[in-house]
């Protein structure tokens, strides 16, 4: 049934690029700041891989995957082989951003299982990924745990742990996957996990750090590109315009057209006021991946220029691409909540936005649901998902503006005051819409 | 269990869809077109290295994103279903934006590509949305010889994701090594292969080495049609031609061949010349209100031959010596030149016409049998059978009359027929230029005869219609032919007058193209 193909690729693209996740495979989805622009996270896959890819970095993946289907050609009872080209194959759904490998991973990965049932802890392994990949985060983590009953001094499998519990919320269990992965196989794969959930927990020097030390060990352009991109978006969220843009370019350098380092070169020139550039720029990334958070970014750059009929465009495509998500029935996510509730139907995005909370209750999750209840009146409420979101301290002007003006709708305006201009004290344009917003809810408290 | 959830959602939204965009026709199996996601870009180039051209036919598959992203650009709140008149327009603007970014090397030369043709449709997509395919056909004529390197490197829409395809062939001429298949895995976009151990295309770049002769290639675009490469310079070739170009490019050349080649050129140029156009129309209209002979018949049958095997010389030296020349620039041109030359001729048929008609009244039923008519001018020394009344004889008329029957020759003969340029360029890329050159004069030879032959007959019903009215002049139905036979010469002369400038108006369209 092909048509399954559609969910799966709006999926993988919605969340696509803007999400990458660490290393190899797992931990799909980061939610990528739709409207707010920032979020830090963002972690983003170049990382080689982990599994029994790891001798295959990125640029030679296409050639790993030529060579094994010719293997397999010729040796289709090869449950190894399998395995690894399933992998491989969600691997380059990450990096292509191409969903058309998922149903491939799929068959393969069943394939290698069918073959060798038992302790087959590359199969399970990569249907961790691919559930990540598809925002199944409690198959992922199942799968992962299965994985490491098998071998339990399995790296990758607790990579895959790790990005899986990230996701559902369970940032402890999370943080000591990731440090045991560190001591099996210290890498970048590791190292990326780790910097996550340094970051995660606001503590965006520590996550810079673990980049930069990482750096030395990509070798690969893409992986370099990946490091750069990772060290860009640190850098925005905490405001520093020219180091972003440094790290955005070696990005670019590292791999031309790489799509995530383009919408950051884009915020970027907005945040500098140079809209002409954030304009082209944010043309060719919506162009490249009409994703719902590069749509509504460029949508957005276009709103505030005054170019409302072209914003409107955006909107539109924006409006189809989570309608043929919807059509295809897969499972809603954070974008979707987001942009409902700043651009559509604030009762849609209710809806949206409990569906993604219980399918990962993560601080995203959280952030999403409080604000998404606030746009809806629900302050009381809002207020408790908005703590939730804050409970590990991540910096974020969009959390931080979401928290802001729940509190100022429940007269809290010492609060208020305090965590708006925390917002725009991190990085003062988070969002062409946002921050403006944000400096005027300040001026009327 | 979630999968079968997934499928069971995904079926129920499906069938929604379909009804929702009321297509009873598309059954279920239609609808996923993009296996790829709904937001790839797919691409399929399909390279047909010919003799004189390099052909590209290129379709571009846009899933219901970038088709909403493209709808939204060029026709603004319509969205992807414009008005009718605008669809045309647009085709064309993508196509030729598309062929900027193509980049087709001969060698180290870059050959710049013309659309020759372009369409867009909307196909149902996912959710009730539209998807968007172009269809170009592109190409850059070139001359390529033994051994020549070609490139085709596709730098459109760089960065997006999606299926990208190329295929190459060759038409008359061999590829000797291809990085390309031959054939389309997705059928042109059509159907996209879902299997385990292959991975979706992304080709952008095919270098050929390509060397003359070799079988002629099937049109491509199979029942969808719109993907058949037709430039302007084998834009009217028949099957048969290509057939028989493709025939003389494989055999080796003996006597018994050769004469086979030239007596099947021969047929070829009858053949062509009961094809439509050649100013036949004009000459039949010419020959039948000017009262034709024989001799004059002939005349313009071998005008037209010579002009014709001149011109195609002329152009196939031209084009073989230099790729610069494109035919698709120098048809139009012939074309206005034919179409003015006609159009002159048909302004002096007119006045001399209507002349006849003054003259006529004049003298009454004084020559009311059959002759008056035009006499001034058709009583010209080519007029065979003695006149009965000499009526001053004219010996000047003799000169225009001469004049409008070269000219017409002139005109009828001036744009050379692509078959018969195809038949020299195949001999001059065979490496037997001699050859090529003798198979044209056989084709002008059986242009002429046949022309010649038609002549004749109108002429000689010309003459027969002319006898039954002197005749039986007295019977009201002859007196009608009678009438019928004076007009005659204004309705040709002015129909001669409409097709040259329909013609030439035709060819400044072209030019200004």
């Amino acid at each position: 049934m092909p048509l399954l193909r559609k969910p799966l690729a709006m999926a993988g693209t919605a969340l696509g690029l803007a999400v990458l996740l660490l290393a190899a495979s797992l931990v799909g989805s980061r939610p990528g700041g739709t409207t707010q622009g920032t979020v830090a996270p963002q972690l983003a896959g170049g990382a080689t891989a982990p599994f029994a890819l790891d001798t295959a970095s990125a640029s030679t993946l296409a050639a790993t995957v030529t060579a094994l289907q010719e293997h397999l050609r010729a040796q289709p009872k090869d449950s190894q082989s399998w395995a690894t080209l399933g992998l491989a194959y969600v691997e380059q759904a990450r990096l292509s951003t191409d969903p058309a490998f998922y149903p491939k991973a799929e068959g393969a990965l069943n394939r290698s299982l069918a073959l060798e049932p038992d302790n087959n802890d590359a199969a399970l392994l990569g249907l961790s990924a691919l559930a990540a990949g598809r925002h199944e985060f409690a198959a992922a983590e199942s799968y992962a745990r299965r994985a490491l009953a098998v071998n339990p001094d399995s790296a990758a499998g607790y990579g895959a742990l790790s990005d899986a519990l990230t996701e559902l919320g369970q940032y402890r269990e999370a943080l000591t996957a990731a440090r045991t992965m560190e001591r099996l196989r210290p890498g970048l794969p590791s190292l990326a996990r780790l910097s996550y959930q340094a970051e995660l927990r606001g503590d965006l020097a520590e996550a810079r750090r673990l980049f930069t030390d990482a750096l030395p060990q990509a070798s690969d352009p893409a992986d370099v590109a990946f490091v750069q991109h990772q060290l860009g978006d640190l850098a925005w969220t905490a405001g520093s315009l020219r180091s972003a843009e440094a790290h955005y370019r070696a990005a670019l350098q590292a791999e031309p057209g790489h799509v995530a380092a383009l919408f950051g070169r884009s915020r970027v020139a907005y945040a500098r006021g140079d809209s002409a550039t954030a304009l082209e720029l944010a043309a060719t990334v919506a162009q490249r991946r009409p994703t719902l958070e590069y749509v509504v970014w460029y949508g957005e750059l276009l709103e505030s220029a005054g170019r409302t009929r072209e914003a409107r465009d955006q909107y539109g495509l924006a409006r189809i691409a989570v309608e043929v998500q919807r059509a295809a029935g897969v499972t809603v996510d954070l974008e979707v909540a987001l942009y409902e509730a700043d651009h559509g139907d604030a009762m849609r995005a209710l809806a949206a936005a409990e569906a993604a909370y219980r399918n990962r209750p993560s601080v995203f999750s959280a952030d999403a649901y409080a604000w998404v209840l606030h746009v809806n009146g629900m302050d009381r409420l809002a207020l408790e998902y908005a703590n939730r979101a804050a409970r590990l301290g991540t910096e974020s002007s969009s959390f931080a503006f979401h928290r802001g003006l729940i509190e100022r709708s429940l007269g809290m305006d010492v609060a208020a005051r305090r965590d708006l201009r925390h917002a725009l004290g991190l990085n003062p344009h988070f969002s062409p819409l946002l921050a403006p917003r944000a400096e005027r809810a300040l001026a009327s408290l | 269990m979630t999968r079968w959830a997934y499928r069971l959602a995904g079926a129920v939204a499906l069938a929604g869809a379909v009804l929702l965009a009321g297509s009873p026709g598309a059954g279920a199996a239609e609808l996923p077109r993009h296996p790829l996601g709904n937001a790839t870009t797919n691409q399929y180039v399909g390279v047909r290295v010919a003799p004189d051209r390099v052909s590209i036919d290129y379709v571009l598959d846009l899933a219901e994103l970038p088709a909403y992203q493209l709808c939204a650009a060029r026709f603004g709140s319509a969205g992807c279903r414009p008005a009718p008149a605008q669809v045309m327009p647009a085709a064309a603007a993508q196509c030729a934006e598309i062929a900027s970014q193509l980049a087709v090397r001969a060698g180290s030369r870059p050959l710049p590509l013309v659309v020759d043709r372009s369409s867009l449709a909307f196909p149902p997509g996912a959710a009730g949305l539209l998807t968007a395919r172009f269809e170009c056909v592109l190409s850059a004529p070139v001359r390529l010889a033994a051994g020549a390197a070609v490139q085709v490197d596709n730098r459109a829409y760089p960065g997006t994701v999606g299926w990208r395809e190329i295929t190459a062939i060759g038409d008359r001429m061999t590829l000797r090594s291809s990085t390309a298949p031959a054939g389309s895995s997705s059928d042109r976009l059509a159907r996209y292969p879902d299997e385990l151990l292959s991975s979706p295309p992304d080709q952008r770049v095919v270098d050929l080495v390509v060397s003359p002769g070799g079988p002629a290639a099937a049109e491509p675009g199979g029942a969808g049609g719109a993907g058949t490469p037709a430039g302007p310079a084998t834009r009217g070739v028949d099957r048969l031609s290509i057939a028989y170009t493709t025939l003389i490019a494989r055999q080796d050349l003996t006597i018994g061949f050769a004469l086979l080649a030239v007596a099947l050129a021969v047929g070829l140029g009858c053949l062509h010349a009961l094809a439509p156009g050649h100013g036949k129309t004009v000459m039949a209209a010419y020959l039948v209100g000017a009262r034709g002979s024989a001799r004059q018949a002939m005349s313009i049958g071998l005008t037209v031959a010579a002009t014709h095997t001149v011109g195609v010389l002329v152009l196939g030296t031209v084009l073989s010596a230099s790729a610069a020349v494109a035919p698709e620039r120098v048809y139009p041109w012939l074309g206005m030149a034919s179409g003015l030359l006609l159009a002159l001729v048909g302004i002096g048929m007119l006045r001399r016409a209507i002349g006849a008609v003054r003259h006529a009244r004049a003298h009454a039923h004084g020559h009311a049998h059959g002759h008056d008519l035009g006499h001034h001018h058709s009583s010209g020394h080519a007029h065979p059978h003695p006149h009965p009344h000499p009526h001053g004889g004219e010996p000047a008329a003799a000169g225009p009359r001469l004049r409008s029957l070269i000219g017409m020759g002139v005109a009828g003969g001036l744009v050379p027929s692509p078959s018969a340029l195809l038949v020299l360029l195949g001999g001059i890329a065979l490496g037997r230029p001699w050859f090529g050159l003798l198979l044209v004069v056989a084709y002008g030879l059986g242009m002429a005869g046949l022309l010649t032959g038609i002549g004749l007959l109108l002429a000689r019903s010309r003459a027969l219609l002319d006898r039954r009215a002197r005749t039986r002049t007295g019977t009201r139905r002859w007196r009608l032919a009678n009438v019928l036979a004076r007009a005659l010469p204004i309705g040709t002369a002015a129909l001669v007058l409409v097709v040259g400038l329909g013609v030439a108006l035709s060819a400044v369209r072209a030019v200004s193209i």
